[in-house]
């Protein structure tokens, strides 16, 4: 018996222990989720970030059947001053080619795109994952210093930024701008598209 | 040493809350404790209304990741909150968390409340999702709100659709891009639309007067 | 010479008579039942027996669970890492020795998973999802709740490794050569990180106990 074992931590355990937080859901889930599942079969799409791979929504399913999805297609990222001074006049807005959903309800996938060669990680953070740096992460393309993701979007107005290795704060070189009134650093904006 | 108290174990079980999986706002965990307790108190009050309390926590990690100070943090989150039920009673009623969402942007913005009303009127079975957020973003153009409500309502009353409001929206930014007068772009894009429609069955509230 | 419950109640009695002892610590003393599981049953699920792997969930899936919690604070961070844990269970089963106890080698997958999600997600308040606003924590009954939390509390305290090693030895009741497999860690430093973390504890315990006087 160690010695430190006193009736004070004996007490302390015993609460600890006696607690027990029973899921039979979450033991059905991961039942479900090896049956069928082959051993040692690498897989060669890593999982989504975490918040995805708990949150399997039925909205992810029902975006894969749609027919196409809006693209934002990468381009270099502009110097400092070119981006913090906003977009040129001469500059054109791309054309988004509009997909009809199969549903209002639904929400349309939705590339986002960087490139940044000097990037080691870039964090997508918007109106749509609460802001967090940890929920969608780009990943690198085959070309060195291109990222994407793509998410599911509902229809409406999304403002958002992207978050290079972790501290630097960069709007969409290809989207729109929008005045944050609250704390005064500007986000990107894109309207996704409804029937 | 003994411990001088009457100790109460519950021996029953926990039973573990089925988490629902869908979208669990967190508010991260760098936030100050001041800014922790004053979104905490907006999330008791929202969630005793029925008010989406993940945009309060969002706001909030909004201010942390740009680093803004904690009363600007929670001035935000409170104000956040009076608009999120401003929204909510004009959109009624049964409004999505996204349209209520994309209602207090459009107040955000200085979209009269009453407008909002006013488009759920002309929708009453529809999302107003993104007519909000075209709206929203012709204001955030330079467009002043009124101007902006009379024509989005206008467009909506007369039976455009929503990706004609979305084409709206691109368009004029595209064009307030290109150096137009946000004003002048709206009036030529909308009329664009307008002649797309079926003609008004009565005269609109909304009608602009001056126009031919 | 008396047991350690008959040696409580008496210096209880000594000290003050009115304290009483709402759980009897009597049966403690004495060994707890194994909480580990027939060896027979993983090495069937080794072999490919789908009904001995449900077997070998539905009975550590609890404690599993409970261990993430408090190691990790959140009970969807809990959940994803005691799913992670099976599912790399189910894949790398092939690797369990079979002469190797099950209990252990599923620890350390556990302790591993638990520890890489603090390390990539730092410790997050979740307003939402642990229910810790005062509406919610007002339902249980005051004596209750106190208690649990002032444990859950000093535990939470602790530095990790420290908390780690107390819920692995005297929580989960795993022999210091069990921990050693499951942190890599070697016994003279988990015996002092048991002890620093009790120490600690009793000093949490008693400051609380005085202060509600």
């Amino acid at each position: 018996m160690d010695a430190e074992r006193d009736d004070i931590i004996e007490q302390a355990a015993a609460a600890l222990r006696h607690r027990q937080w029973r899921s039979p859901r979450a033991i059905a889930r991961i039942l479900a989720t090896v049956e069928g599942r082959p051993r040692r079969w690498w897989r060669a799409v890593t999982w989504p970030s975490a918040p995805f791979s708990l949150a399997a929504t039925g909205s992810l399913a029902a975006a894969a059947l749609l027919l196409g999805f809006l693209t934002r297609q990468a381009t270099d990222r502009p110097d400092n001053q070119r981006q913090l001074g906003g977009i040129p006049a001469a500059r054109t807005l791309p054309v988004l080619p509009a997909v009809r959903s199969t549903g209002e309800a639904l929400p349309l996938p939705v590339q986002f795109t960087l490139r940044d060669v000097q990037a080691s990680q870039v964090a997508l953070v918007g109106d749509f994952n609460g802001w967090s740096s940890a929920a969608t992460p780009l990943e690198p393309g085959e070309v060195p210093g291109t990222w994407s993701v793509t998410i599911p979007l509902s229809a409406g107005r999304h403002v958002y930024a992207f978050l290079v290795d972790g501290k630097t704060w960069m709007t969409d070189p290809r989207a729109q701008t929008a005045r944050d009134l609250d704390f005064g650093r500007a986000n990107s904006v894109l309207i996704v598209q409804a029937p | 040493m003994t411990l001088r108290r009457l100790f109460l174990i519950s021996l029953v079980p926990c039973a573990t809350v089925s988490v629902a999986h869908g979208q669990v706002a967190r508010l991260d965990a760098t936030a100050d404790a001041g800014v922790r307790r004053a979104v905490e108190r907006e999330v008791i009050a929202a969630r005793s209304i029925g008010l989406p309390e993940r945009l309060l926590i969002a706001k909030a990690n909004e201010g942390i990741a740009k680093r803004a100070t904690p009363k600007r943090i929670t001035d935000a989150v409170a104000a956040l909150g009076k608009r999120l039920q401003v929204a909510r009673d004009q959109l009624a009623p049964n409004p999505s968390e996204d349209e209520i969402a994309a209602g207090a942007d459009a107040l955000y913005l200085g979209v009269p409340a009453h407008i909002l009303k006013k488009m759920r009127a002309a929708w009453p079975n529809r999302s107003l999702a993104l007519p909000l957020g075209v709206l929203t973003e012709l204001v955030a153009k330079g467009l002043p709100a009124d101007r902006a409500a009379r024509t989005v309502t206008d467009l909506m009353t007369r039976g455009a659709t929503n990706v004609q409001l979305y084409s709206l929206a691109q368009s004029v930014q595209g064009d307030v891009a290109a150096g137009w007068a946000p004003e002048a772009a709206l009036d030529l894009r909308a009329r664009g639309v307008m002649s797309l429609l079926p003609p008004a069955p009565a005269a609109s509230a909304f009608t602009n007067p001056r126009r031919p | 010479m008396a047991s350690r419950s008959q040696r409580a109640v008496a210096v209880a009695r000594e000290e003050s008579p009115t304290v009483l002892w709402a759980i009897q610590p009597a049966d403690q003393s004495t060994v707890r039942p194994s909480t580990d599981i027939d060896p027979a049953v993983p090495l069937r699920a080794r072999g490919g027996d789908a009904r001995a792997f449900a077997e070998l969930v539905e009975h550590f899936h609890a404690r599993c669970l409970r261990y993430a919690r408090y190691m990790l604070g959140e009970e969807e961070d809990a959940e994803e890492a005691v799913q992670d844990t099976f599912i790399r269970v189910y894949d790398h089963l092939g690797q369990f020795r079979p002469d190797a106890r099950f209990e252990p080698w599923l620890f350390r997958i556990l302790a591993n998973r638990c520890r890489t999600m603090r390390s990539r997600r730092w410790a997050r308040e979740s307003l939402v999802v642990t229910g810790e606003l005062p509406v919610v924590a007002a339902e249980a009954p005051e004596e209750t709740r106190d208690l649990m939390d002032e444990v859950e509390t000093a535990l939470n305290g602790l530095p990790t490794e420290q908390r780690e090693a107390f819920l692995l030895r005297h929580v989960e009741d795993l022999s210091y050569e069990d921990m050693a497999v499951i942190t890599g860690v070697r016994l003279s430093a988990l015996r002092m990180r048991v002890k620093r973390a009790c120490d600690a504890l009793r000093t949490r315990l008693v400051q609380e106990q005085e202060r509600g006087r």
